[in-house]
């Protein structure tokens, strides 16, 4: 597996895993203390491992808004967007996040979905359509949580409550280029910054060194932040959605149905018009044991099957996901599952968001 | 020093509002740092979350006017009337001695006659139609201000209504300056003026924007509260008040708009609509940041507001410049706090003295490095001041006045520029584009329907000119869509149609360059109804947040901007029939001084129930028939239609660098109104023929040079009348006249660019429209030569296109081939 | 406690009922260009997703109020974080 250069530089004592053949930590120290500064102070990660591709040329808009499912025809420049990319038969590639710029637009994917979308764009290219490939040239340093906003103040020369949600800006920092993104996938107050991977090494150190007397400031692992995105329900698509058509993962709200022609846009009338029969729900269990694959029952029928169970960190319990019986997909119902050792377990399905994030509360001053 | 003549200088001030009746009374309490915000008597605040507003002390009409007089006038006239009556005594002037035609007035306004507008609605919906009085709806209108001045002191000059929400009153200064500067007047009443009224209170009541106590601006910004009364500022040319003697109060330096286009985004700190507009009056007048001595900030109170201003007021011009909010003493007086806000900026010049930011809360201090001028104001010499509006709606304008100074350089004013019609888009009845509307012109086709929406039992009319279905989500981006109603969709849609047409992409290089302006007789008549009727009916509790930012007269420009990312300056005018032409002219204004390279024209005007059922209760204004027999024999009333154009508009020379197709020049205006009172107009035509005559000199034409005429006839008897005896005395059958109206009704506003629309399709087309089924003339259009029978084929170079609006207001515009 | 196939069932049908109604009464009032049924009961209603503004949120808790006699409060934002949310609430105040 290849490790980026800021990988490499800060990983320190962290556990890597592979993911798209990249290297990402997993954990840095440990998912509590991990997820604690997440959620009650400053929270940051390394995204390096995420595919940049930049899209530029005469007809980039045209041909970017023919391959995703949100209508980018009106998207501002300095503004970003969270859509999926489709195949044909409406499987989903990946979900990707947007980021139009004066002349192109730069597309930043998820780790596992890197290769399989360069490859998509790549083989959709058409005529007055360059892209770029900047997953190696550039980082991607990101930071989250409930005073993440104290951090991103010192990185642009003007208010940073003036920056809104899903907008970015240009500007320097760490004596580089770069683009600072107003934009998270936990509920937290999220930024990421896209410099070249010298300034970032010293980015991550400085917002390592950020004042933590009064919350906590630490490297957060990929487990923690796929604990915290389960939280908020952001899609986590390559792993939530593998198998599972748009509706069946509830990604409908990141499709724009009225959009007259994108790739896969038939293939998800064919299946809206056969009927959703299962669909993704969350729940939470008060005890016993729960694994991914284990059976979702009611008496004796078999209703569903439980695709993931996690540790939240806030809640004090497990919480998971799984793909049941349309019926059932609804929250506020009791279900069970048949664990590997036989015994029932009761899984109560909840609202997202599961936890109320601490930002929501704090206003940035 | 020989620029006398480009100089704007302000010889009087009259006001009236919650701080004093009379510019004494009230420069006395603001200089003592005294509320005027009371317990409201005037009107009923049930269901308001506030018992408080800058109400009028004691308000007694009988103590201004007649009972003849009280009568005639809506209370927004009256109070109009009271601060311009002061406004021309101070100034010492004396209009009988003057040419009236040269004296015009100019009021910012967001409610007009809302006061009487109310009552008549309240009767309608309780009582039925039948029983509403109609002599309120003749009051209702927003122009009532405007023409309620001009009957009362009897001028005759250039006349119209801004209606920009919150920065109509500066903007109405700025525009009154402007005409001076443009020669069409040698003064000008300047100001604005709005009532207390149901509608506002209940609108933002239900945004959450009031206070329940009285305001605090720029500390505990719990809200605001709406204020009421009239500022009139008496503006003259330089030269000619030193000629007469006058004494000079100040200078009116110069003045901007921008807009905001909803979102702080931007790197760029001068991004900021209101910097914008702040930077951009301070490069007209060639002045630094530093020279601004005292700021008089827009400080309504609420959260949204008093966080964002004082950071785009630091950043210009740091911590130093003393920046107060005079709302803190006499309320948010809507399209009248400009206007005020410019007589206290004045009386602050005058009496070197800033006044305060009263009832500051200081633990609630988010600025202390800031001087708001807490609490008690102070003395201080004063060269210059700011006085900023920024606007619901994302409209801003700011303005500085200047102590008087004989000798002041003053950057000079352009070279004339030649301004060029190069898009176009419309939507009007049967027609959805310019090429259907020519298509009709080319057919001699009109295009009245059948009115199946409603029930027109109770009414006169049975049909309209209706404009058909619209595939809106194709031309408007849908994410705002939804918070558009008709006429915000309808123009979004035109604009979008004229920038195609004109090959022009907004993006962020040229968007602070290009301008929006709307405009419209009538306004969001529908979203004001149901709104309204929703009050009535269940209360303020009721009353709909959704509907309230439309019922606002700029909510399509707001609109347009948001759609197409435009920075540049924006404003709103509803002077009724005559609100297309002056858009236009005002947009020759932006592009003269150089505050835009082109600007979106765009009047739009709604058909519908209401509009129906009000004008049904005026006799004679409606015909029961299916044609609207302008002109023609047995004219018997008209038939109204809703229609949207957009026009864009461009200098010469960034017509050419683009390599633009061009329609036609903007070659001459003639603008001037009469003083036959609210709803009138002179059935003699002398105003109105003079607005033919002076076009025509601005465009250095003779009659034997007018190709064709597009007449404002609609075949209402008593305008028909007035307009046809106006163009005997100037046109007589010197050249062809039609009627765009026999095709597309009554369209107010938006009928005066319908006008210039076949002034454009009969000069590309060297085809005159004939007046569609017209047969005899009447008798008063006898001997005048109406295109009947068929188009005429003719080469056309130059057209003239007439307007009115009943109230007394006539303008008209030369529209030319384009030779380079 | 045994879970029965019926009374879960049951309980399952009157919540979709209750999300289904509240989707269409926002798309209604709110004058949105969706169908009800392609608002996912999870997703986000303001900023994105949904991408209602604070206008909506005055207008919904009118609408809530009208329609469930359910009073929202300022300071509630959790409740109106998405359809299920709303829906929680609903239920526990209807009582």
């Amino acid at each position: 597996m290849k490790t980026s250069i800021l990988t490499q530089a800060t990983k320190a004592n962290g556990n890597l895993i592979e993911i798209g053949g990249q290297a990402v930590v997993s954990t840095y120290s440990n998912e509590g203390e991990e997820y604690d500064a997440l959620r009650n102070g400053i929270g940051i990660y390394d995204l390096s491992a995420v595919g940049k591709f930049e899209v530029g040329g005469d007809e980039h808009v045209n041909f970017l808004n023919e391959l995703v499912t949100k209508d980018i025809e009106f998207l501002d420049v300095e503004k970003s967007i969270f859509t999926l990319l489709l195949n044909e038969e409406g499987d989903v590639i990946d979900a990707v996040t947007l980021h139009k710029k004066e002349e192109s637009i730069l597309i930043e994917t998820s780790a596992a979905g890197r290769e399989a979308v360069g490859a998509w764009l790549h083989e959709r290219k058409i005529d007055d359509v360059e892209i770029t490939d900047l997953s190696d040239d550039y980082a991607l340093v990101a930071f989250e949580g409930p005073y993440a906003w104290k951090a991103a103040a010192s990185l642009i020369d003007y208010d940073i409550s003036l920056l809104p949600f899903q907008a970015f800006v240009a500007t320097e920092v760490e004596g580089s280029e770069a683009l600072l993104f107003r934009n998270g996938v936990t509920g937290e107050y999220g930024y990421k910054v896209l410099v070249a991977n010298d300034a970032a090494i010293a980015l991550w150190e400085k917002l390592l060194a950020h004042d933590a007397s009064n919350y906590p400031v630490k490297p957060v692992g990929h487990s923690t932040l796929e604990i915290a995105m389960l939280e908020v329900r952001q899609p986590n698509v390559l792993v939530e959605a593998d198998g599972l058509n748009v509706f069946e993962a509830s990604l409908e709200w990141v499709v724009s149905f009225y959009k007259e022609s994108f790739v896969g846009r038939e293939a998800l009338e064919a299946k809206r018009g056969e009927g959703v029969n299962r669909r993704l729900v969350g729940f939470s269990i008060e005890e016993g044991d729960l694994a991914a694959s284990d059976a979702v029952v009611l008496e004796d029928e078999t209703i569903g099957t439980v695709l993931q169970v996690r540790n939240s960190g806030a809640l004090g319990k497990k919480l998971g996901l799984a793909l049941v019986d349309e019926l059932f997909s609804v929250s506020g119902i009791s279900l069970q599952a048949q664990n590997q050792a036989g015994e029932r377990v009761t899984l109560n399905t909840i609202s997202s968001p599961y936890i109320l994030p601490k930002s929501w509360g704090i206003k940035i001053a | 020093m020989s620029n006398y003549k480009d100089r704007v200088v302000v010889t009087g001030i009259g006001i009236i509002c919650a701080n004093g009746k009379n510019v004494e009374e009230f420069w006395r309490n603001v200089s003592n740092n005294q509320s005027g915000i009371r317990v409201v008597s005037s009107i009923s605040m049930a269901g308001i979350n506030t018992e408080y507003a800058g109400e009028i002390d004691g308000y007694k009409p009988e103590e201004h006017f007649t009972p003849e007089e009280v009568e005639k006038y809506d209370i927004a006239g009256q109070l109009s009337i009271i601060a311009a009556r002061e406004a021309v005594q101070v100034a010492q002037f004396d209009l009988a001695a003057h040419d009236p035609y040269r004296v015009g007035v100019i009021l910012g306004t967001s409610l007009g006659g809302m006061r009487s507008g109310e009552k008549f609605h309240e009767q309608w919906v309780k009582e039925g139609i039948e029983h509403a009085d109609p002599s309120l709806l003749y009051n209702y209108v927003i122009h009532i201000p405007v023409d309620s001045v001009s009957h009362d002191l009897k001028i005759k000059g250039p006349k119209s209504v801004i209606s920009n929400a919150c920065a109509a009153g500066t903007n109405s200064i700025g525009y009154a300056a402007d005409m001076i500067r443009s020669g069409k007047a040698d003064a000008m009443f300047a100001g604005g003026v709005d009532p207390l009224c149901r509608l506002s209170m209940s609108g933002f009541n239900t945004l959450g924007a009031l206070a329940p106590e009285p305001c605090a601006p720029f500390s505990k910004s719990s809200g605001l509260n709406i204020g009421e009364g009239a500022g009139v500022l008496f503006l003259e040319r330089m030269d000619l008040a030193l000629e007469r003697g006058a004494t000079i109060l100040g200078e009116v330096l110069s003045y901007a708009l921008s807009a905001d286009a909803y979102h702080i985004t931007a790197p760029d700190p001068a991004g900021a609509g209101g910097m914008r507009s702040m930077r951009r009056t301070l490069e007209k007048a060639g002045l630094p940041e530093t020279a601004v001595d005292y700021i008089n900030g827009h400080g309504t109170g609420t959260n949204a507001n008093d966080s964002s201003e004082p950071i785009g007021v630091r950043t210009l011009f740091g911590n130093s410049v003393p920046v107060s909010s005079t709302k803190s003493m006499i309320g948010h007086m809507l399209g009248a706090a400009g206007a005020s806000e410019g007589v206290i900026s004045v009386l602050a010049i005058n009496n070197s003295f800033i006044p305060a930011t009263i009832n500051f809360d200081y633990e609630a201090d988010k600025f202390k490095e800031l001087d708001f001028v807490r609490d008690t104001g102070r003395t201080q010499e004063l060269g210059t001041v700011m006085s900023n509006s920024f606007a619901f709606g994302g409209n801003n304008a700011s303005i500085l006045f200047g102590k008087y100074k004989q000798d002041r350089e003053v950057p000079a004013l352009a070279a004339k520029k030649r301004v060029l019609i190069t898009g176009v888009g419309a939507l009007a009845g049967n027609s959805a584009n310019v090429e259907e509307v020519f298509a009709k012109f080319q057919a001699g086709e009109s295009t009245f329907s059948a009115i199946e929406g409603f029930d027109t039992a109770q009414y006169v009319s049975t049909h309209g000119a209706q404009i058909p279905e619209v595939p809106y989500r194709k031309l408007v981006n849908p994410a705002l869509l939804r918070r558009m109603d008709d006429l915000g969709k309808q123009a979004t849609a035109t604009a979008k149609m004229a920038l195609d047409d004109a090959k022009l992409k907004v993006d962020s290089k040229n968007s602070e360059r290009i301008g929006v302006l709307f405009a419209t007789g009538t306004g969001p008549l529908k979203t004001v109804e149901a709104f309204n009727r929703t009050v009535i009916l269940k209360g303020a509790e009721a009353a709909e947040a959704l509907l309230f930012p439309n019922t606002v007269m700029n909510a399509a420009a707001g609109h347009i901007c948001l759609n197409f990312k435009i920075k540049g300056p924006t404003t709103t005018i509803t002077s009724g029939g005559t609100a297309g032409i002056n858009s236009l002219f005002y947009a020759t204004q932006l592009i003269q001084n150089g505050d835009a390279d082109a600007v979106i024209v765009v009047t739009g005007d709604e058909f519908n129930e209401t509009m129906v059922a009000g004008h049904s209760r005026v006799p004679g204004y409606l015909t029961p028939g299916s044609q609207a027999k302008a002109f023609g024999e047995g004219l018997d009333g008209t038939v109204l239609g809703e229609a949207c154009v957009a026009f864009l508009v461009e200098s010469e020379e960034s017509a050419l660098a683009r390599g633009a197709k061009v329609y036609g020049e903007l070659k001459g205006f003639g603008l001037t109104s009469d003083h036959s009172g609210p709803a009138r107009v002179n059935r003699q035509g002398e105003e109105w023929s003079k607005s033919f005559e002076l076009a025509l000199q601005e465009a250095g034409l003779t009659v034997d040079q007018v190709d064709y005429v597009a007449a404002a006839a609609s075949g209402n008897r008593v305008f028909d009348t007035a307009e046809a005896r106006a163009l005997h005395r100037v046109i007589g059958g010197k050249a062809p006249i039609s009627a765009p109206k026999a095709y597309f009704g009554e369209a107010l506003a938006t009928s005066g660019m319908i006008g210039a629309l076949s002034a454009l399709y009969a000069i590309g087309h060297n085809n005159i429209p004939q007046i569609p089924g017209m047969e005899q003339p009447f008798s008063e259009a006898e001997g005048l030569d109406l295109v009947i029978g068929g188009n005429r084929e003719r080469a056309v170079e130059h057209a003239l296109v007439s307007s009115f609006s009943f109230g007394g207001n006539y303008q008209a515009l030369v529209i030319g081939r384009y030779e380079k | 406690m045994l879970l029965t196939y019926a009374s879960v069932k049951e309980q399952a049908e009157k919540r979709r009922e209750l999300t289904t109604r509240i989707k269409a009464i926002i798309v209604d009032r709110l004058s949105l260009d969706i169908e009800p049924e392609l608002i996912t009961d999870d997703q986000p209603l303001f900023g994105r997703g949904l991408g209602l503004d604070s206008i909506d949120a005055l207008e919904l808790t009118v609408c809530i109020e009208d329609e469930f006699g359910v009073t929202l409060y300022d300071d509630n934002m959790e409740v109106l974080g998405s359809i299920n949310k709303l829906a929680d609430y609903i239920t526990e105040n209807m009582e």
